[in-house]
């Protein structure tokens, strides 16, 4: 049974953190989380990427919409929940004014997660992205990081949207040992 | 000094600077005072100084003012704790504290009941904070503020209670103001253009 001796899947993060950069991201704004710590602690390291640490999702949403109309290539990392505590900023500065930034968090709604206390993300992440018109996709292999990520940020800066891109449990965490 | 006075001073105050501008009576009135290209109208209450303070770190070459309100900085405290905490000094958050929701009925707010918002920006960790009560010292606390290279909060104590007519509605929605804004920041040279990014494949051939 899957437990608390998993382990982050380390050379995974550094696939994602490759992808990231492949987009040529260049604005980071976080709320850490325990499923996405090895590819923050990767973004952090870099210099390039300037990064702020906000107080919670929307605000680190608004930052990023700022961030973008600024020129930027924002990335907003945070956990899946983060999506119904920001969905009034999506609504506004994503579809009414129209501003985009790439989104990246945990897939607790995914197949694998076995935590009864993301049940509630399982029932509202994905039908709120599609219910909020907001373009996402799941990263379900490793090699397919680079492309998404990448086609990600196109539709970003190509239709002026927020998008999200979703990492499921098998894809950040080692199997249970 | 009214909501008005005091936006009618911050209006004299504005050049170059990128302004984002809370929604209601606010937004209004500034468009009244002054047409001024690089302000964004109309943000939602709750993302007036995260937005800016995003705007400011993506161009710290130019001076950026978040127009908040009391209500709308109330419904988001954080950001002040994030600003503070990564300063940007080209950034410069002025609230009009009138200690109610003016387009909602005049109820109170928690800074028209006591709470303090210069106080809890020192808190936060912001340094250069001020709070001013009449219009010959907002005027000055905002030219002073604007010729300083420092992260700056000013909580102007406006008069509460219904307000004069004395504003145009804006002549564009949401998603045309930002159009324009952005417009406004790329012929000041602060952004790049945005370029249809069509694959050339698109295109059809003869």
């Amino acid at each position: 049974m899957r437990g608390s001796t998993s382990r982050h899947n380390v050379k995974n993060a550094m696939s994602i953190y490759h992808a990231i950069k492949k987009a040529e991201i260049n604005f980071l704004s976080y709320v850490p989380e325990t499923w996405t710590k090895e590819i923050l602690k990767l973004l952090l390291e870099d210099r390039d990427i300037e990064s702020v640490g906000a107080t919670g999702e929307a605000e680190a949403m608004a930052i990023a919409a700022g961030a973008s109309l600024a020129g930027k290539r924002p990335l907003v990392l945070m956990e899946g929940s983060g999506y119904s505590s920001g969905t009034h900023v999506l609504s506004r500065l994503g579809l009414m004014h129209h501003i985009g930034w790439l989104m990246m968090s945990s897939h607790a709604g995914g197949i694998g997660e076995v935590a009864y206390y993301h049940w509630d993300i399982r029932l509202v992440g994905e039908p709120l992205l599609s219910a909020l018109r907001i373009p996402y996709c799941v990263v379900q292999r490793v090699e397919d990081a680079e492309t998404l990520v990448r086609e990600a940020q196109y539709t970003v800066e190509g239709q002026k949207v927020p998008v999200a891109v979703l990492l499921p449990h098998h894809i950040l965490w080692e199997e249970s040992i | 000094m009214t909501h008005f006075e005091a936006v009618q001073i911050i209006g004299g105050h504005l050049t170059n600077q990128i302004v984002i501008s809370n929604v209601g009576n606010t937004n209004r009135e500034l468009y009244s005072v002054k047409k001024h290209k690089l302000t964004l109208y109309g943000v939602q209450i709750s993302l007036v100084t995260p937005l800016a303070f995003g705007l400011a770190k993506g161009i710290p070459s130019r001076k950026v003012i978040a127009l908040d309100g009391d209500g709308s900085l109330l419904m988001g405290l954080g950001v002040l704790a994030t600003v503070a905490t990564n300063p940007a000094d080209n950034l410069l958050i002025i609230v009009l504290d009138n200690g109610c929701y003016a387009a909602c009925g005049w109820y109170p707010t928690a800074a028209g009941k006591g709470t303090d918002l210069a106080g809890i920006a020192s808190a936060a960790g912001i340094h250069n904070v001020k709070t001013v009560e009449k219009g010959d010292t907002l005027s000055a606390a905002v030219k002073e503020c604007l010729e300083k290279n420092e992260l700056a909060f000013i909580r102007a104590k406006v008069e509460s209670g219904p307000l004069p007519k004395a504003f145009e509605p804006l002549p564009f929605d949401g998603l045309d103001g930002t159009y324009r804004f952005r417009q406004a920041l790329v012929e000041e040279g602060l952004v790049e253009e945005w370029h249809d990014v069509t694959p050339v494949h698109y295109t059809f051939s003869k």
